[in-house]
């Protein structure tokens, strides 16, 4: 169970350079996410060796390994099309990196079956790889690639060829197999559900570079930058010059109101920060300082299936508030918590 | 999958330097082998009879009025047979693209026949089928009961077009028709919601789209023609109808002018240059000047319902396989026929056959050694080009964009230069090398290698292209080195690719004439030169005997190259996307 230390590696293309240093503590599940071609790919490929760094230095427990061949990294890489041998049976495939090894025969049989078992596919070792489904052939790409014993398991995008249904049930059985053997693990996805539901850290990349690093958490609820808080998951983006102290409601014992400074003009919050008054409501307005922002159109709902997305039009601004049911009204007070708002230049 | 991603991830390291440093051996035997001779011809052809540097066997030899002529001549000829390859291809591929008619596939599998069928069997089945006591004559003589043989072609100009017609057809079939079906229809259907008649649709808008493969297909059955030998040596038979190629053999050969017919070469060398570069040129329009995105409506092939149609299709089928199939039954029915007696009427007997093989003939061991040395030259030839051609490949797969030129030159190369000019040029260094005492038989080997590798390179790499880059990717993440992952990755998905393109290239060194021929004359024999020096003596019934063994050799090749292409391993994932 390794841990990985990267710092400031570099490369470049003519249409693409890629910066970034990052530490992966030992036993963690890492996603990396980002919008295609932001280099999440890329940067697995740099970990594992199939790519070479112009600058910078990777670090295996401590040991540089910037230069080491790919087949002696012991870096697992799980590729998203799987990459099974097709002229292997599934036996072959998971034997195959044991048989580098110059295991016994009787253990590696043995050591396949357990495989089999943890990726719950127990029986399948004689299975042809044509005949295999797309979520069976994700877990036995798995179970190889755990089969070299790795010290690092990078995953890329493996579940970006499947179903939603099966996905749900596969990002779990990834999860539990994580935590089962405690192997450090870097996930590459650009579904931001995966990479809140799945992981310890998460990191948002863009354009080569690292947006931010945190928990689930801290980069939904707190992103550092307006393009990961738009990144991982909807929201409303406001231009703060058209707010005064009028609309602003705050308990007389705070002394810090809303602070215009003009480097940080936009504001953003999330969907279900924001809370709809309308005639006739429950608002318990002095619970805690908020934006009030009164009478604004609503211009359209879209079912969500447990509650609606509400567009509002309000002083040519577009927001986005959840409501639990059905509006009726056409027009609507909305107060945001300022703990929520988070502020952009 | 995003490409620009996909396309960096092909060049992991360590796997390149590995491929770098297994094909460059590889490249730089095949250059050798191929450039050796070459430099040895061209300095021939530039140094006179002194020993000094000159443009005079060149400029002497273009001053010649019998070297013109048979310029000429050769011309000529290759436009005439590309004329009738054209006649006889076009509305075969007009059929095939446009239809789907009981005997489709036969006529397809019969139009592969000539690609793999040995010049020098044509030759003979030409001479056994169309011949003045042929099968043809000897037919239409019980029909009509005429007191003459009706048809008396061989040995003339209509022989070798005709030979050339029947021999190239096929490409034009091909490539057209392939084409053809898949050029996008909604040009056709736009000109006819415009209101234009069907004929003036085929004038202005489908011959148009159509030209770039019909130059394309002609240019390279012309080039084909440019350099044909066996035909006409065989077939033309005399001073009037001899080519370039035919010439550089006589004067190498029988004349014993090395630096003339070095002179020739160069001039055939330079033709062919000039073809060669129209023919790529003419490919690269092929390729461009169509958009082939899968949205396009295609040609679906219905069933045809007119009685002319029906007509029309049933005597084309007729045509091509009495046209192709009877030469070659002609070969295998004239072997069964022995006369018992000196006088005596033709029985059916397996003589010829036991004649080929008994000891008391005189021609037996000729027969037994030529094929010994055919298999034995087909071994070694086949085998050191797959070898090569698997390292190249591997390369060029693996490599940029820049690397791809290597296969492009590889595939031209062998075009530019004939097969007449390699034996040439291998002559001459078994002349240079003699006082090493190297058997011959390796440098007949080593010229088939030059001849095959272009033929076993392009049956690889489709093959080794549609390996999945991530294979290899994930082979070296599980700990595997890069010359493991070759052996336990790459050559086991390769292994039918391989097998198909050690049987092509089998098939191309058996049947191979020209090289052998000019490089050892008539001291290494193989199988197609004994069966040219049967024909020469009127030997029909022996040279049948041995026809209709390289036949079957070549009719297993074939179809177990088909056999290879059904096994095919299916690289599975690609089936669930």
């Amino acid at each position: 169970m390794g841990s990985l230390l990267i710092s400031d590696i570099r490369v470049s293309y003519p249409e693409f350079s890629l910066e970034l240093s990052c530490e992966i503590p030992q036993g963690s599940l890492v996603s990396i996410i980002g919008p295609s071609g932001c280099g999440k790919s890329t940067t697995l490929q740099l970990i594992s060796g199939l790519l070479s760094v112009n600058a910078g230095k990777i670090e295996l427990n401590g040991e540089d390994i910037t230069q080491k061949e790919v087949n002696k990294r012991n870096i697992a890489l799980v590729f998203q099309d799987y990459a099974l041998f097709p002229h292997m049976n599934v036996e072959k495939n998971i034997a195959y990196p044991m048989k580098l090894k110059n295991m016994k025969r009787s253990v590696i049989r043995r050591e396949v079956k357990e495989y089999l078992a943890l990726v719950g596919l127990t029986g399948y070792e004689k299975r042809v790889i044509s005949e295999l489904s797309g979520g069976e052939k994700q877990r036995i790409a798995l179970a190889r690639a755990l089969a070299s014993s790795p010290e690092i398991l990078l995953l890329d995008e493996p579940l970006s060829a499947l179903d939603a249904k099966k996905r749900k049930h596969l990002r779990q059985q990834i999860r539990d197999i994580h935590d089962t053997t405690g192997i450090t693990t870097i996930y590459v996805t650009h579904d931001q559900e995966e990479a809140l539901t799945l992981s310890d850290t998460v990191i948002v990349m863009r354009d080569g570079k690292i947006e931010q690093i945190g928990t689930p958490q801290e980069v939904y609820s707190t992103p550092s930058t307006l393009f990961v808080a738009q990144f991982m998951g909807e929201g409303t983006l406001m231009d703060a010059s058209v707010l005064s102290s009028e609309h602003l409601k705050r308990q007389s014992s705070h002394t810090d109101g809303l602070q215009f400074s003009p480097d940080k003009m936009n504001l953003f919050f999330r969907p279900e920060s924001g809370i709809l008054v309308t005639d006739g409501g429950v608002f318990p307005p002095t619970l805690f300082d908020h934006l009030y922002l009164s009478d604004a159109a609503v211009t359209h709902q879209e079912y969500r299936g447990s509650r609606y997305l509400v567009s509002l039009k309000w002083k040519e601004q577009s927001l986005i508030v959840y409501s639990p049911r059905h509006l009726k009204a056409d027009r609507v007070d909305v107060a945001i918590p300022l703990k929520d708002l988070i502020w952009y230049s | 999958m995003k490409k620009a991603e996909k396309n960096t991830a092909v060049t992991a390291f360590q796997s390149n330097r590995f491929y770098t440093v297994v094909s460059a051996p590889a490249i730089a035997v095949l250059l050798l082998l191929f450039f050796v001779p070459l430099l040895i011809i061209l300095s021939k052809g530039f140094v006179s009879n002194e020993g000094k540097f000159t443009v005079g066997l060149i400029t002497e030899a273009l001053g010649d009025p019998y070297v013109l002529r048979v310029i000429m001549f050769t011309i000529i000829q290759s436009a005439v047979s590309t004329a009738g390859a054209l006649a006889i291809g076009l509305p075969g591929a007009y059929l095939l693209s446009h239809y789907s008619f009981r005997g489709k596939r036969l006529v397809q599998a019969v139009a592969t026949i000539p690609f793999i069928l040995p010049s020098i069997l044509v030759v003979l089945g030409f001479v056994i089928f169309y011949g003045n006591t042929g099968v043809l004559n000897t037919i239409l003589i019980k029909l009509f009961n005429l007191s003459e043989p009706p048809i008396r072609v061989l040995y003339s100009f209509s022989a070798i077009i005709l030979a050339h017609t029947f021999y190239n057809f096929p490409i034009i079939l091909s490539i057209v028709a392939n084409y053809w079906q898949q050029l996008p229809l909604r040009p056709e259907q736009a000109a006819q919601s415009l209101g234009a008649t069907k004929s003036h649709i085929f004038r202005t808008i489908t011959l148009p789209r159509l030209l770039p493969a019909i130059i394309s297909a002609s240019t390279l059955v012309f080039l084909f023609c440019f350099s044909s030998f066996a035909i006409l040596l065989v077939l033309g038979g005399g001073p009037q109808f001899t080519t370039l190629e035919v010439e550089i053999y006589q004067r190498a050969r029988m004349a014993g002018d090395i630096s003339g017919s070095s002179a020739l070469a160069m001039i055939s060398i330079f033709i062919a240059l000039i073809l060669v570069t129209f023919y790529s040129l003419s490919q690269q329009k092929m390729k461009g000047s169509e958009e082939f995105s899968p949205s396009q409506v295609h040609r679906e092939p219905r069933r045809m319902k007119s009685l002319p149609m029906k007509v029309f299709i049933s005597s084309y089928i007729l045509f091509t396989v009495i046209f192709i199939l009877g030469p070659l039954l002609s070969i295998t029915y004239r072997s069964l026929f022995a006369q018992v007696s000196r006088s005596g009427p033709m029985v059916f007997s397996l003589d010829n056959y036991r004649l080929l093989f008994s000891t008391m003939s005189k021609g037996a061991n000729t027969s037994l050694l030529s094929i010994f040395n055919s298999v034995l030259i087909a071994f070694g030839a086949s085998f050191i080009s797959v070898t090569l051609g698997v390292l190249l490949s591997s390369r060029i797969v693996s490599g940029r964009r820049k690397d791809r030129v290597i296969l492009e030159v590889s595939a031209m190369l062998p075009m530019v230069v004939s097969s007449v000019t390699l034996g040439l040029g291998y002559y001459m260094i078994s002349v240079i090398s003699s006082r090493w005492n190297i058997n011959k038989i390796l440098f007949v080997v080593l010229a088939h290698v030059v001849i095959t590798s272009p033929f076993v390179l392009r049956s690889i790499l489709p093959t080794y292209r549609r390996i999945p880059a991530s294979y290899q990717m994930a082979s070296l993440t599980l700990g595997a080195s890069a010359s493991r992952t070759f052996w336990k990755i790459d050559l086991p998905l390769l292994r039918n690719a391989l097998a198909s393109a050690g049987a092509f290239g089998f098939a191309i060194s058996m049947g191979e004439l020209q090289a052998t021929l000019t490089l050892a004359d008539s001291r290494i024999i193989t199988l197609p030169i004994t069966m040219y020096r049967l024909i020469g003596s009127y030997n029909f019934a022996a040279a049948c005997a041995l026809g209709t063994i390289l036949m079957g050799v070549c009719i297993m090749i074939f179809l177990s190259i088909e056999y290879l292409k059904k096994g095919e391993v299916q690289h599975g994932f690609s089936s669930h996307f």
